[in-house]
């Protein structure tokens, strides 16, 4: 049955060059797991108040929560962080002491000033307002976000049609030594604190579930283009008018002289 | 024959000399610069249509291979919608006419004017050589986003075609100054000739919608070279916004070529019935009319295309408008017969034919915009029939009615009446033939650019192809005669059909300046009432 | 006499509860052309036999303009093109309508061929089978450039365009097979882009369907959406609406009005989710076109159906 389903797809959509086209430009993302792998620590960031910072620093005693996002995300980015923020809220672990948490802004076009106010409704929501170092909110370059992400077998891309970052929807939980210890997928971390707990003990737990949600807005018909051609247009309304009217005003104030020489 | 005479002196020599030609200003002139461009036009785009005729008479792979047989038929569009309709009757006639009838020596601006010929053979040419150097198989309406991603020649034709309609916004503009600037006293707007109304509301439409053209095939061209994806709904575009935007221009387009025909015909029609237009004041309400409700009916192009029920109401509702004015113009040219004293001559013959040909087109036209009957026609040969009969069948016999009636002006010259009115009903016999018949190949539902197509619809194809023949046949007869008459056709003196016409208050053919002082007309264009005892 | 017109005509057969509304109108309106055309050219053969010039005819003034004749004409002219219009206005509403219980089939137009996918799973190409008598609603998109299916016996056509979801809604009257042809100019192989459609009496198609074992496409579905990821939102009540029992429920939108969740209404939010945002919830949902294929997205729209709450 299923088998009878997947030549189906094949026949239908998948063959591969017309798919290619139909999904050309679309970035490629995705989540391969690297349970264990050591996180680049020395990677430099800079934090919200703007003082250069490494993961290091965070490391070491306690385990970590890491959320990859981004302020101008108009999509999945703040459905994930108030998620893992009212799972953080909700049980006994206190973050900042039992283990720590942490954003790292995927888009390096993000100041330290714009970190601040994200981070100023994320502490506000895990009622620890102020307290900037309850969850730190790291930002970089591009370079070195990538090599974070890059670590984590986190995929993601820019996708210049809608403005937008094309990423998975998961967090990551890292042993306190920084290597990732387990991927919790989706938009809803129920299990967050036993993950922690795992983590705290230097536990490994690849994933059962393979599904992913991206956040990823693809822009069909008008949305992008619209506005662009609308734009043309008018500048080519301006510009003809323009055209039009110098012509007629030259032209006749010429032709006057003309015949009054004449 | 009696010996012909030498002719006056008149714009045709003087000055002397093939380079006072090239670089003459001089509005005549350049009426007949257009003559020669829109008549080799139309021998190619004919050359074109009846190859892809002769194709169609097999049903399948007759004298050219597929990928061809789509080159032709968009080489066939192009050449004909917008290297010969558009300029033909603006561009002659037009040129020729509006200051001989508003009684001034020239257009607002010489200058442009000659422009816009030179603009028009440099657009002219360079379509050409796209067409020559590898063609498009885009159909003229380039629909996205097969014609962004097709390998042909696209983006020249389009700077071809963007170039053309540079020329074709110069006229424009140079109409409108100069029936606002240039008018003699004794012609106040109400006693404008009605060709004159039509050239200035469709001067009004080459102005508005044109750069939209231009804009919109700039846009494709460079999709096509940079691969932007504008209407690529795989890079986020939306193909169906092109076809509004084409539509857009396009649908005023059609006016741009009917409304000099329908003013040509208003002409002729007074002129053989030697009475003044019924209505008058009618007649230029419709002419503005269609003009302003004609920009408001494009959607009606899109009824499958997945537009919504309320836009589809909406648009099937103006065109019904726009077939209200036509209308009107309908009845006014048949009552203006009524107690007149009708002279048959060929250019009434002619009109004869455009009268048929307007009124089936016309109401197959309400029959589309009904809306649920455009769902079985759209894009069959029922649309190419319509099309055919109201816009090529329209201006093709006006131009024609046009080119009868105004040659002796034109040449101070007759032609032979005999072979006109055989040509004419030749013409007449074989539009009608050739498109008779896709009327029902649509209704059966043989879709438009079909290379292929069953075997049942042959018998169909076949007639139309053989009207096809009586057409060339038709049109081919009219350019001997022509050609002789041009030579060796007796004088006709000034005002062969005893007009009331300003324009054959001047000599014929008219000198190189025409009014020594602003003309004092104390009758107006169509004062016949003096016949009345 | 209606088969005699239709045959005078060149009108096909008809073969879909449409055509015979859509034969008559047609017939109304060249009834009007042919009146019109007779009186004008009655009345211009008259004037130009009767005031044609010739020795001794005599000129009689012609009457004075009357403004009330002129403006009564153009208004009998407009009602009559705007009775027209409403007649045609009122069929197509009918005709766009899909019948109750629509048996709904994705077609899927790519250079030079058709693609079919029934909701079962079962898939053909080239050939329609659609049971007589049945509403049917075709959901139609395109691969490439735009094409547009054709039925001429059916009286109807839609265009397919890439990256829209277009539908079209008839029932077949009468068995048999008839024509599918393309009607967008779409490259070279344009005119040979034909399909069949087959209308079976309704034993027969459900005879057909059993014989073909189809493919459980429910089922698919659910693995498609554990797989995509589409449960990771649409079970939390806070981020998505929840998927099961909606299907054939109004949905309320964020700008007020309401859309009943069918098909056509779950591809649209699967391809365009920003179009029509359920009221209430953030316009977070990715779009998935070019992500799914139709067969895919066939199989989703299933499961939403089947599933139950
Ligand atoms: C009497 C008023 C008219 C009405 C109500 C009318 C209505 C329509 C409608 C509804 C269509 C779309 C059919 C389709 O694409 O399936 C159409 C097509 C067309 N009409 Fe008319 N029309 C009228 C007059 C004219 C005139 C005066 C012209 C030209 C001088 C014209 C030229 C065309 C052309 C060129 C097309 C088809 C273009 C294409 O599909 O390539 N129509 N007309
Ligand atoms: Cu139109
Ligand atoms: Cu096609």
């Amino acid at each position: 049955m299923t088998a009878a389903i997947l030549t189906l797809a094949a026949l239908l959509g998948s063959d591969a060059p017309d798919l290619d086209r139909a999904s050309s430009g679309q970035p490629a993302i995705g989540l391969d797991e690297h349970v264990g792998a050591p996180l680049p620590l020395a990677t430099p960031f800079v934090d919200s108040s703007g003082a250069a910072v490494t993961l290091a620093q965070y490391a070491g005693t306690k385990p970590i929560v890491l959320v990859l996002a981004y302020a101008r995300c108009a999509m999945l980015c703040s459905v994930v962080l108030h998620a893992t923020g009212d799972a953080l809220a909700a049980g006994p672990l206190v973050p900042g002491r039992d283990y720590t948490p942490i954003v790292v802004s995927l888009d390096p076009r993000e100041t330290p000033d714009e970190a601040a106010r994200r981070q100023a409704t994320l502490l506000e929501r895990i009622g620890r307002p102020g307290d900037r170092a309850a969850w730190p909110y790291l930002v970089g370059t591009d370079a070195n976000i990538h090599a974070v992400a890059d670590a984590l077998g986190f995929h993601y891309a820019w996708d210049p049609r809608t403005e937008q970052y094309a990423h998975p929807a998961a967090i990551f939980v890292l042993t306190p030594a920084g290597r990732v210890a387990e991927y919790l997928r989706g938009v809803q971390f129920p299990a967050l604190d036993a993950a922690i707990t795992r983590a705290g003990r230097g536990e490994l737990t690849p994933s059962a579930a393979r599904d992913l949600v991206a956040c990823f807005h693809f822009d069909p018909a008008l949305r992008r283009h619209g506005a662009r051609i609308q734009l043309f247009f008018r500048l080519g309304a301006g510009a003809v008018f323009l055209g039009l009217a110098s012509t007629v005003i030259g032209l006749l104030v010429w032709e006057r002289r003309r015949r009054r020489r004449g | 024959m009696s010996e012909p005479t030498a002719p006056p002196p008149s714009f045709w020599t003087e000055p002397r000399g093939v380079r006072t030609w090239l670089a003459t200003t001089d509005h005549k002139r350049i009426a007949i610069l257009f003559f020669v461009g829109t008549a080799l036009a139309l021998m190619l785009g004919g050359t074109f249509a009846l190859i892809l005729r002769v194709e169609l008479v097999v049903p399948d792979h007759g004298i050219v291979g597929a990928h061809a047989y789509d080159k032709l038929f968009t080489h066939h569009g192009i050449v004909m919608v917008w290297m010969f309709m558009i300029p033909a009757i603006p561009g002659v006639f037009g040129n020729f006419l509006v200051p001989l009838m508003i009684g001034a020596n020239e257009l607002a601006f010489p200058r442009l004017n000659r422009a816009s010929f030179w603009v028009y053979a440099t657009g002219a040419c360079i379509t050409l050589a796209a067409l020559i150097g590898g063609g498009v198989d885009t159909g003229w309406t380039f629909y996205t986003p097969y014609s962004t991603t097709t390998p042909t020649a696209v983006a020249v034709v389009c700077v071809g075609v963007f170039v053309l309609g540079i020329s074709s916004v110069m006229t424009g503009l140079n109409f409108i100054v100069t029936v606002h600037t240039r008018r003699a006293p004794s012609v106040p707007w109400m006693k404008l000739p009605l060709f004159v109304w039509t050239i200035y509301a469709t001067s009004i439409i080459l102005v508005l919608a044109t750069p939209v053209l231009g804009l919109s095939l700039a846009l494709v061209g460079a999709d096509h070279v940079w691969h932007l994806g504008l209407f690529d709904p795989a890079a986020g575009g939306d193909p169906v916004l092109f076809q509004h935007l084409f539509w857009f221009y396009s649908h005023p387009a059609v006016y741009i070529m009917v409304l000099p025909a329908m003013g040509v015909v208003s002409e002729v029609v007074s002129t053989f019935a030697h009475n003044r237009p019924a209505s008058y004041g009618g007649i230029v309400v419709a002419t503005i009319g269609i003009a302003l409700v004609g920009f408001f009916t494009w959607g009606h192009h899109m009824f499958v295309a997945g537009m919504s029920m309320f836009d589809t109401g909406m648009f099937g509702a103006l065109s019904m408008f726009v077939a209200v004015f036509s209308a009107i113009k309908m009845f006014a040219w048949v009552i203006t017969f009524y107690r007149g004293r009708v002279v048959l001559a060929a250019p009434v013959l002619y009109v004869f034919t455009f009268l048929f040909l307007f009124l089936f087109g016309g109401m197959t036209g309400v029959a589309v915009a009904t809306s649920s009957l455009d769902v079985h026609w759209h894009d069959t040969y029922f649309i190419v029939a319509h099309f055919h009969f109201i816009m090529v069948g329209a201006t093709l016999t006006a131009y024609l009615a046009a080119l009868h009636y105004w040659f002796p002006k034109l040449t101070g010259r007759r032609y032979s009446e005999v072979w006109a009115r055989r040509a004419a009903v030749a013409v007449a016999l074989g539009f009608v033939g050739t498109f008779l018949p896709q009327f029902l190949l649509g209704n059966a539902g043989m879709p438009r650019r079909y290379y292929a197509y069953p075997e049942e619809w042959q018998w169909l194809h076949v007639a139309s192809t053989c009207g096809a023949g009586l057409l060339a046949l038709g049109l081919g007869t009219t350019l001997v005669y022509l050609g002789v008459a041009l030579r060796r056709g007796p004088p006709s003196g000034d005002d062969p059909w005893q007009s009331r016409g300003f324009e054959w208050r001047t000599p014929s053919p008219p000198p190189a300046v025409a009014f020594s002082a602003p003309p004092v007309w104390e009758r107006d264009a169509y004062s016949y009432e003096d016949e009345v005892p | 006499m209606d088969d005699l017109l239709r045959r005078a005509l060149m009108l096909p057969p008809r073969a879909s509860s449409a055509a015979a509304g859509l034969d008559h109108l047609h017939y109304v309106v060249l009834g009007c052309a042919l009146a019109v055309a007779l009186v004008l050219f009655g009345l211009l053969g008259w004037f130009v036999v009767r005031f044609r010039d010739r020795p001794g005819h005599a000129r009689v003034r012609p009457g004075a303009r009357s403004r009330r004749f002129e403006v009564g004409l153009a208004a009998v002219t407009l009602a009559v093109f705007v009775t027209l219009w409403i007649g045609g206005f009122a069929q197509l509403r009918a005709m766009r309508t899909p019948g109750p219980n629509a048996l709904e089939v994705y077609v899927v137009a790519k250079q030079w061929m058709w693609s079919f996918v029934y909701p079962d799973g079962t898939a053909a190409e080239d050939e329609l089978r659609v049971p007589v008598g049945q509403p049917v609603e075709l959901l139609l998109t395109s691969r490439d450039v735009i094409h547009s299916f054709y039925v001429p016996a059916f009286r109807l056509k839609q265009d397919a365009v890439p990256g829209r979801m277009t539908s079209l809604a008839f029932t077949a009257t009468e068995a048999g097979t008839y024509d599918i042809l393309c009607a967008e100019y779409c490259g070279a192989g344009h005119s040979r882009m034909r399909g069949r459609v087959i209308a079976l009496p309704a034993a027969d198609y459900a005879r057909w369907l059993v014989a073909h074992d189809a493919p459980d496409l429910a089922r698919a579905g659910a693995r498609l959406a554990h797989e995509r990821g589409c449960l990771r939102c649409h079970d939390v009540r806070a981020v998505a609406p929840p998927l099961l029992g909606i299907y054939g429920r109004p949905v309320p939108l964020a700008d007020g009005s309401t859309a009943i969740a069918d098909a056509a209404y779950l591809t649209e939010s699967l391809m365009d989710p920003a179009a029509k945002v359920h009221a209430g919830y953030a316009a977070t949902m990715p779009s998935y076109l070019g992500q799914l294929s139709a067969a895919d997205t066939a199989a989703l729209v299933e499961y939403i159906r089947e599933a139950r709450p």
